[in-house]
C-alpha cells in the first residue's frame, strides 16, 4: 500500500526562555543544555493509505508536536516529512488534509454554520458546495439543531463534534486527530471511535494521536509508541502484541481461609473483595491447581479470564509502570 | 484573494460584535456632538469649535480604537490557538496577515464613515443657523483631513500587526503607541536636530545631510560628543519612524478661514504627498510583519 505520510529524521528542539518556572521556583537556563529541550528526535514514520494509524505516548512524549510539524504550525529543527509525497506546508497536500488540534477553540462569536462556512471558504469551496456539504456535516455530527447557535453556546463535546465537521469539510484523503477523545464522556469517545472508523470504510487514512490505549486498540490498524520524544516501537497491532496468554483471571466465593490463602501463595495479585475474591495467576499448571481446589472445597467458580497481552501491556514495557499515571 | 477575503471579514465580523467598541463609537459620537454646548462657551467662531472638536474626536478614537483592535488581532488567535487550523489550510500565512489587516482596516473606516456622517450632520445644521461664509470649503477640508487620518490609521494598523505578530497585546499597544507618539512628534525632532546645527552657528541646511551636520558639530568649538550624540538620536529617529505629521490636515481644516495666505500654505499638507508616504510604508511595515510570522512555531 501506498504510503501518504512520511517522516525522515524529523527531530524538533525548542529553545527555552532564559527564565522558566518549574512548581513555582524559578529556573535560569542559561547553559546550552538547559537552554534546549528536544520534544521529538529523529522520527521516521510511514503511514498508509486507508489506515488508522495511532501516535501513541504518554503526555510530553512527541505526539503533538509531531502532528503540529505535519500541519504546518512549527517548523522541524532538522529532517523532513512529506504528505502525499509533497513538502510540508504544500498547499496541494493542505488541500487534502482535514485536521482537528488537541482541546480545540473556535470563534466563539460565530455560529456552528457561520464557523464551517467561514473554514470553507479557507478550503476554497465554492458557494453551491459549501450551502450542500455544511447542513450535511452538521447532520452527520449531530448538531443540526445548534447551526445558528453562536459557539460560545457550545459544550465541550459539541465543540469536538463541530472541530470533527471542520476537518471534514473538504473531503479529505488525510484526517489528522490529536487526542479526538480527550476529555469526552464515554458517549462521546464511541462517537469519536465510530467516526473513526466510518472513515476508513470510506477509504480515509486516520493518522491521530492519543493516550487513551483501549480506544486506540479497539480502531488502529498501526500504532507507533513515543515516549520522550523517541519512537520506541511501531508496526501492526497483531505484530506487536504476541498472542500468547499472559496470565488467568479467577474469581471464585465461599471460599474457607485456608483454601484462599493457599491459592495466594502462587498468584501475583489477590484482591479479596466483599463477596468475592479476585486471582491474577501467571502459570497455568498453578491455574489448574486453584480451580481444582475452589471445586474440592465447595466454592463457587463465578469466572475464569485468560487475559491477552494488551496494548496497555505492551505500552507500559516501553513507557515504564512510573509514567503511567501521566498517560 | 477570495481567501483573504474571508478572513477579512471573519476579521470585521468579530470586530462589530464586539461590544465595548459601540461604547467607544458612542462615547466619540457624544463628544462630536457636545460641539453644540461648548460653542457658546468661547469666543471663537462657532464652526471652527465645531470643526477643532468633531475632528479632534474622529482622529483620537480611531486611533484609540485601531491601538485597541489591533494589538490584539493575531495575539488572540495564536492565544486561543485558532491559528492551529487556520494554517493547516490551504493558505499562506501572508494571506492570513494581510486578511487581518484589511478586516480590521475596514472596521475602522466603517466607525470613522460613522462619525463623520454625525459630525457633517451636525455642522450642516449648525450652519443652518450661522450661515457661514466658508461653509463649504470648511467641510471639503474636513473631508480632506479625515481622509489623511484614514491614511494615518493606515500605517497605525500595519504597526500593531507587526508588533502583535510576535508579542503580548500590553508589550505591542506600548509599542505602536511610541511609534505614534515619535511619529506625531517627527517633525519637531527634525526641527531639534536643526535647531542643535543653529546653535553653533550653522544654518539648517547644513543639518539636512545627516554627515555633514554630524561633522559640523564635531568640528564646531562649541559642540561636543554629548551634542553628536543628540544628533544622531534624532536624525535616526526621523529615519526610522513614520512622520504622522503629513497626515495632518486638520490644522488646515480648522484655521484656514482665518489665516493669510502665507501662514496657510505652512499648514496645508498635500493629499498626493501623503498617498505616496502612507502606500510604501505601510506595504514595507507589512511585509516585515509577514517575514515574521512566516517563520514563527505557534505555541
Amino acid at each position: 500500500m501506498e504510503d501518504v505520510i512520511v517522516t525522515e529524521n524529523l527531530t524538533k528542539i525548542y529553545i527555552q526562555d532564559f527564565l522558566t518556572f518549574e512548581h513555582g521556583r524559578p529556573r535560569l537556563n542559561l547553559r546550552r543544555e538547559t537552554k534546549r529541550r528536544a520534544a521529538l528526535l529523529d522520527l521516521n514514520l510511514q503511514v498508509k493509505r486507508g489506515e488508522i494509524f495511532g501516535l501513541l505516548g504518554p503526555n510530553g512524549a512527541g505526539k503533538t508536536t509531531a502532528i503540529k510539524i505535519l500541519m504546518g504550525i512549527h517548523f522541524p529543527t532538522r529532517g523532513s516529512a512529506t504528505i502525499l509525497d509533497r513538502p510540508l506546508g504544500d498547499k496541494a497536500a493542505k488541500a487534502q488534509i482535514g485536521y482537528l488540534p488537541e482541546n480545540p477553540y473556535f470563534y466563539d462569536y460565530l455560529t456552528g454554520g457561520e464557523f464551517l462556512d467561514y473554514y470553507g471558504r479557507l478550503y476554497g469551496m465554492d458557494k453551491a458546495r459549501r450551502r450542500r456539504k455544511i447542513p450535511e456535516l452538521l447532520e452527520t455530527v449531530g448538531l443540526s439543531h445548534a447551526a445558528s447557535t453562536p459557539l460560545r453556546g457550545y459544550s465541550k463535546g459539541m465543540l469536538q463534534r463541530v472541530g470533527i465537521a471542520q476537518a471534514l469539510l473538504n473531503d479529505p484523503q488525510i484526517v489528522v486527530l490529536d487526542e479526538p477523545q480527550s476529555g469526552l464522556d464515554p458517549i462521546g469517545r464511541k462517537e469519536v471511535r465510530d467516526l473513526i472508523l466510518s472513515l476508513r470504510e470510506q477509504g480515509r487514512t486516520v493518522f491521530f494521536s492519543s493516550h487513551i490505549l483501549q480506544d486506540a486498540e479497539m480502531i488502529c490498524d498501526r500504532v507507533a509508541i513515543l515516549h520522550l520524544g523517541k519512537l520506541v516501537n511501531v508496526g501492526a497491532l497483531e505484530q506487536l502484541l504476541t498472542a500468547r496468554i499472559r496470565e488467568f483471571e479467577i474469581v471464585a466465593s465461599g471460599l474457607p481461609g485456608e483454601v484462599i490463602e493457599g491459592i495466594e501463595k502462587t498468584a501475583r495479585r489477590t484482591l479479596r473483595r466483599t463477596n468475592d475474591v479476585l486471582f491474577v495467576i501467571e502459570d497455568r499448571a498453578a491455574a489448574d491447581a486453584a480451580l481444582e481446589r475452589i471445586r474440592a472445597c465447595g466454592g463457587t467458580l463465578d469466572s475464569f479470564t485468560p487475559r491477552k497481552e494488551t496494548l496497555e501491556d505492551l505500552f507500559l514495557s516501553h513507557v515504564g509502570r512510573g509514567t503511567r499515571e501521566a498517560a | 484573494m477570495s481567501k483573504v477575503l474571508a478572513i477579512a471579514q471573519n476579521t470585521f465580523k468579530e470586530a462589530i460584535r464586539n461590544r465595548v467598541m459601540y461604547v467607544i463609537l458612542v462615547f466619540a459620537i457624544f463628544i462630536i456632538l457636545s460641539g453644540i454646548v461648548v460653542k457658546d462657551l468661547t469666543i471663537a467662531a462657532h464652526s471652527q469649535v465645531i470643526r477643532t472638536i468633531g475632528l479632534a474626536a474622529i482622529s483620537a478614537v480611531s486611533i484609540a480604537l485601531a491601538l485597541l483592535l489591533g494589538i490584539g488581532l493575531v495575539y488572540t488567535e495564536l492565544d486561543k490557538r485558532t491559528i492551529y487550523t487556520i494554517v493547516s489550510k490551504p493558505i499562506d500565512r501572508w494571506q492570513f496577515l494581510l486578511g487581518k489587516y484589511l478586516g480590521l482596516l475596514l472596521t475602522l473606516y466603517l466607525i470613522v464613515a460613522v462619525m463623520t456622517a454625525v459630525f457633517l450632520t451636525e455642522s450642516w445644521l449648525l450652519n443652518r443657523q450661522i450661515q457661514d461664509y466658508h461653509f463649504n470649503a470648511a467641510m471639503l477640508r474636513c473631508i480632506k483631513a479625515i481622509g489623511l487620518g484614514c491614511l494615518e490609521l493606515a500605517v497605525i494598523v500595519a504597526f500593531a500587526l507587526l508588533f502583535s505578530s510576535f508579542s503580548s497585546p500590553v508589550l505591542s499597544g506600548f509599542m505602536t503607541l511610541m511609534v505614534w507618539i515619535a511619529g506625531r512628534l517627527n517633525e519637531d525632532i527634525e526641527r531639534f536636530a536643526e535647531k542643535l546645527v543653529t546653535d553653533m552657528s550653522g544654518t539648517p541646511e547644513t543639518a539636512q545631510s545627516f554627515l555633514g551636520g554630524l561633522q559640523f558639530i564635531l568640528g564646531s568649538e562649541s559642540g561636543g560628543a554629548g551634542d553628536a550624540l543628540k544628533y544622531l538620536f534624532a536624525k535616526v529617529a526621523v529615519l526610522v519612524f513614520p512622520n504622522f505629521e503629513i497626515f495632518n490636515g486638520r490644522d488646515e481644516a480648522i484655521h484656514f478661514d482665518t489665516l493669510n495666505e502665507i501662514h496657510l500654505q505652512m499648514i496645508v499638507v498635500n493629499g498626493w504627498d501623503a498617498v505616496i508616504y502612507a502606500v510604501p510604508y505601510t506595504v514595507a511595515v507589512l511585509l516585515v510583519a509577514m517575514a515574521l510570522f512566516g517563520r514563527r512555531n505557534f505555541r
